[in-house]
């Protein structure tokens, strides 16, 4: 028997199939290990938020030819910092603490903008080409 | 949720713009995570840039062929888009490793050998099929989703939408079966 299509296959992990229909999918999946290992991924795939790069969304978006919003850089770590900030002012027996504290999340700010990421990516790439044995040519297909 | 999911799909099959940027961004991950699974499944060595082109790929086949019409339920959604992600996966390597046969280009072949990162045992496979030929289908997917995958009652009757029971029984029946097979 021929594997399924994907729309029936992946139909089985939906609740309302009748019984037949169910039936006649387990029928192939049991002796087909392709397709319960497809099932099982499908499966594992829908439990938990599962993350993308943000810069392969966009990517995306701009091949589809949708307009891109630029990533904001986590601004709650800058209000965070500004309030710590102001706070050690009000606090003045925790000064040096919460200057300190505050000096973090401003940093942590830094850091998650595009460009700082940007620069932490050139020299991961730098290291792992330096360290990785992959092979160096892409095949583009 | 899914009440949402199905507005969205009707919005993205009229291309509404809008729609379509909250389905990459809904839906990028799963593809992502489905993809990169089934090529590590599959034992082949591959690049990020490998995942990322077959989900840019699929993305845009969704897009241009408009395969959302196809989907029946489009409450769920999610097993059609991780099957299809992953079936393109599957082209993806093929082709790959046709393309590096015809070229001979053996330094390319030798770096792409399985490094055995979730790759399921081929001799389990093979002798648990041989063990349990003569048992139901259901219980077939049970067991192996038990010995092979290592799934959890609880795990295997959601996937299977059945009772906890009833997968508890049919694993310790078949299991004392399987044991007096291999005893024999």
């Amino acid at each position: 028997m021929r594997c399924p299509d994907e729309v029936v296959l992946s139909s089985y992990l939906d609740e309302g199939l009748s019984a037949v229909e169910r039936g006649r999918i387990e029928q192939h999946v049991a002796g087909c290990a392709r397709c319960l290992d497809l099932l099982v991924v499908a499966y594992e795939s829908g439990r938990g938020a599962r993350k993308c790069p943000r810069v392969l969304q966009n990517k995306i978006k701009a091949r589809l030819g949708l307009r891109q919003r630029k990533a904001i850089p986590g601004l709650k770590w800058l209000f965070a910092s500004i309030a710590l900030l102001l706070l050690s002012f009000v606090f003045k027996k925790y000064f040096l603490q919460f200057l300190i504290v505050a000096a973090i999340l401003g940093f942590k700010w830094v850091m998650e903008g595009e460009g700082a990421r940007k620069v932490v990516m050139i020299f991961k790439g730098m290291r792992e080409e330096e360290t990785s044995d992959l092979p160096k040519h892409r095949v583009d297909i | 949720m899914s009440g949402n999911i199905h507005g969205l799909i009707e919005r993205c099959i009229r291309r509404e713009e809008r729609a379509w940027e909250e389905f990459i961004e809904r839906f990028s991950g799963l593809l992502y995570y489905s993809a990169k699974k089934r090529l590590q499944k599959s034992g082949m060595m591959f690049m990020q840039q490998d995942v990322e082109d077959i989900v840019q790929a699929v993305f845009m086949d969704i897009w241009e062929k408009q395969h959302l019409e196809k989907v029946k339920d489009r409450k769920k959604i999610t097993a059609w888009l991780s099957v299809t992600a992953q079936n393109r996966a599957l082209n993806y390597m093929r082709q790959k490793r046709e393309m590096l046969l015809r070229e001979e280009d053996l330094y390319k072949i030798n770096n792409l050998r399985a490094d055995g990162k979730g790759c399921i045992d081929e001799e389990l496979i093979v002798g648990l099929d041989k063990c349990i030929e003569d048992f139901e289908p259901r219980h077939k997917i049970v067991l192996k989703l038990n010995i092979i995958y290592g799934k959890t009652h609880k795990e295997i009757a959601r996937f299977m939408n059945m009772p906890m029971s009833t997968v508890a029984t049919i694993i310790a029946r078949k299991k004392k079966k399987l044991k007096f097979f291999l005893m024999e």
